[in-house]
């Protein structure tokens, strides 16, 4: 029975190690080149506000 | 009994603690990468409005032509992320060629200051300065002049507008 709870414990303390253990990971990168393309409206007008990579050009775990 | 049960317990501790020390030596609190966001050099002219025909064709007796105006069909737009920077204009024709005389100037500008009102040629000359990283616009102003003493025909002008350093 105390080696029950003892394999218990070591076990409880043991994934508590897991879980506190923090993990993250980012892959891949983004480069934006902003130009006359990105006029709202040609000539007289102001730069698109928001730039946004595209989908899981940028992961994270 | 007791030395075995503990020698247990020892080969059980021994069995887990590196799974919580390892648990910690291969996980990353952090991670980095590059995002990177350029703006290149803008700028951005452009006439909206079409082209513009001016005609003469009244006069007071006794007195000369009167000028033909127009402020309503067209308008210069730009855009500038650079600093110092200026709008010059210029005619296709040179002031020999030319019958008649075509004036120029910006009104209700934005973005920038008008020049006074220049009389076009084939060199270029100041419209719009101080123009500086900014987003603006006028209307442009054409006056057609002619005297008596021009007799009659028309003067095709390829007017260009370029935003160019001051």
């Amino acid at each position: 029975m105390k080696n029950t709870v003892l394999i218990l414990l070591l076990l409880l303390i043991s994934s508590s190690g897991i879980c506190w253990a923090a993990a993250i990971v980012v892959s891949g990168s983004w480069a934006e080149t902003i130009d006359a393309s990105d006029l709202q409206a040609g000539a007289g007008s102001d730069l698109i506000d928001t730039y946004e990579s595209t989908a899981n050009e940028v992961g994270s775990g | 009994m007791n030395t075995k049960r503990n020698l247990t317990k020892v080969l059980l501790l021994a069995a887990f603690l590196p799974l919580c020390i390892t648990s910690h030596i291969f996980s990353a609190a952090t991670d980095n990468h590059t995002v990177t966001v350029t703006l290149t050099v803008i700028n951005e002219v452009a006439i909206t409005g079409g082209n513009v025909t001016l005609t003469i064709n009244t006069a007071v007796a006794g007195g000369e032509p009167i000028d033909e105006v127009d402020n309503s069909t067209c308008d210069l737009d730009w855009t500038t992320n650079e600093a110092s920077k200026k709008i010059t204009v210029v005619s296709s024709l040179s002031a020999a060629a030319q019958n008649f005389t075509l004036l120029v100037v910006a009104q209700n500008v934005t973005g920038g200051t008008a020049a006074s009102e220049v009389t076009v040629d084939d060199s270029a000359a100041d419209f719009v300065t101080g123009i500086s990283t900014t987003t603006g616009g006028c209307d442009l102003q054409y006056t057609g002049q002619a005297l008596m003493s021009d007799g009659t025909g028309s003067d095709v002008h390829t007017i260009t507008y370029t935003l160019t350093a001051a």
